[in-house]
């Protein structure tokens, strides 16, 4: 059997492969925007995979591609929005700087990401509660960052020798609560405000004689 | 021994009667029927959480019939949101009478938390139905909780003294506090460690006075309440 020479057959493979790839990208991350607003909005026990493939305008089928189910898209979807904010918290405290300016411009980054797009906040903060052991695994694990990163503050304030040990992953998981609290109340779209309480939260234990 | 007596009532105690009226008056069997049920909700929502937990399990563990949940409640919500009310009421109750005995608001405090951190060690099923499942469910039984754990500030913080013998911290240090008490909480009976609850009230105890006492105050505090 006669044979193509080979810059033709490898070209022909490789410029297949990669829109669709590129396709199936852009199609997951369309039906992860949609599901984020349909979880939001119904409650992860609430919602179905009808409501995201309709918000997502797909069929049933391409959810299937991408998900096993919708607690699997659940959890890409929490994964999706906890690494961007993630990332806009590492970036704005990193500016080098004192502690307590790290601090402030870590925390204003979240208030910023909050509300930017309640709607990811609600899935991230409030639903994450309610869709299952998997995805609390991811967001303990959040948590266990942020105590770490604020476990610094003992070397920063004036009062942090005979510190609980506890202190930190309780400041995590309060600030998680607290702002838990605020958007179930409906104010993620005016986070910005909340600063002074979160600096409070978490810088008060570390300064307080 | 009331707190004993009040813990049974907890339908606990009834929890433990083979199914059946037992030629028991009327009343009693529907109290006892009733007082099943809260007993057999605790165990299934314990066990696998509101969202999981089906009206047939919770009649199964409490050996009624589906027809008997019926005449009491509309849905399985209705049932733990009225099983939650006394347990709540319960809790309530047992840590007024500790705290009466103390004779300052951190001996208060004390006296307040320690109450359901030895009755949920006695009873991890309790603290999962309690702490763990109401996060858990969505809707309207974690706006109940949300509720709850904002009545639970307020009740910590009756009868502090006024500024300037307290620091007066924002009502969202007192959210957050509570939040971060009930998850170090989960996190001892996520390990397995719900037995050795009442460990974790020196740690508490200082959380939560800190910020309205200070350090040092805080820290005289949890010493005195060892």
């Amino acid at each position: 059997m006669a044979s193509l020479p080979d810059h033709l057959q490898s070209t022909a493979v490789g410029r297949e492969r990669l829109p669709r790839e590129i396709v199936a990208e852009y199609q997951r991350d369309r039906i992860l925007l949609a599901a984020t607003g349909v979880f939001a909005e119904h409650g992860y026990p609430g919602a179905t995979i009808d409501q995201i493939v309709a918000a997502a305008h797909v069929g049933v089928g391409s959810f299937y591609e991408h998900f096993e189910n919708k607690e699997a898209c659940f959890i890409a979807a929490y994964d999706r929005v906890a690494a961007s904010v993630r990332g806009a918290v590492i970036a704005a405290s990193a500016e080098p700087g004192l502690w307590s300016e790290r601090l402030v411009a870590g925390l204003r980054a979240l208030l910023e990401a909050i509300e930017a797009d309640p709607a990811a906040a609600r899935l991230a903060l409030v639903e994450v509660h309610t869709a299952g052991e998997a995805v609390l695994a991811h967001h303990a694990r959040h948590l266990e960052e942020v105590a770490d990163v604020l476990r610094v503050g003992r070397s920063q304030g004036g009062a942090s020798v005979g510190l609980p040990q506890s202190l930190e992953f309780a400041t995590a998981a309060g600030l998680s609560w607290y702002l838990q609290e605020r958007i179930a109340a409906g104010a993620a779209g005016r986070a910005n405000t909340l600063l002074p309480e979160l600096l409070e939260i978490v810088a008060e234990p570390y300064l307080v004689a | 021994m009331s707190e004993q007596t009040g813990r049974d009532d907890l339908a606990l105690r009834l929890a433990r009667l083979p199914p059946g009226r037992h030629g028991l008056p009327r009343d009693f069997v529907a109290r006892n029927q009733r007082d099943r049920l809260a007993a057999g909700i605790i165990a299934v929502v314990a066990a696998s959480g509101l969202n999981q937990a089906t009206v047939a399990e919770i009649c199964a563990a409490a050996g009624v019939s589906r027809r008997t949940f019926y005449a009491y409640f509309s849905s399985k919500e209705d049932c733990y949101l009225e099983t939650y009310g006394r347990i709540v009421e319960y809790v309530r109750d047992a840590a007024d009478e500790a705290a009466a005995t103390a004779d300052d608001w951190p001996g208060r405090v004390a006296a307040k938390l320690k109450t359901p951190l030895e009755l949920f060690a006695a009873n991890p099923d309790l603290a999962r139905f309690s702490l763990v499942a109401p996060q858990r469910a969505g809707g309207p039984v974690t706006a109940r909780y949300r509720q709850l754990m904002s009545q639970a500030v307020e009740y910590l913080c009756e009868g502090m003294p006024l500024p300037p013998a307290t620091r007066a911290p924002s009502e969202a240090v007192g959210a957050s506090l509570i939040g971060g008490m009930v998850a170090l909480v989960v996190r001892e009976l996520e390990e397995g460690r719900g037995g050795e609850l009442p460990r974790l009230l020196p740690d508490l105890l200082e959380l939560f006075l800190t910020p309205y006492l200070g350090r040092v105050a805080a820290a005289a505090a949890v010493e005195a309440s060892g």
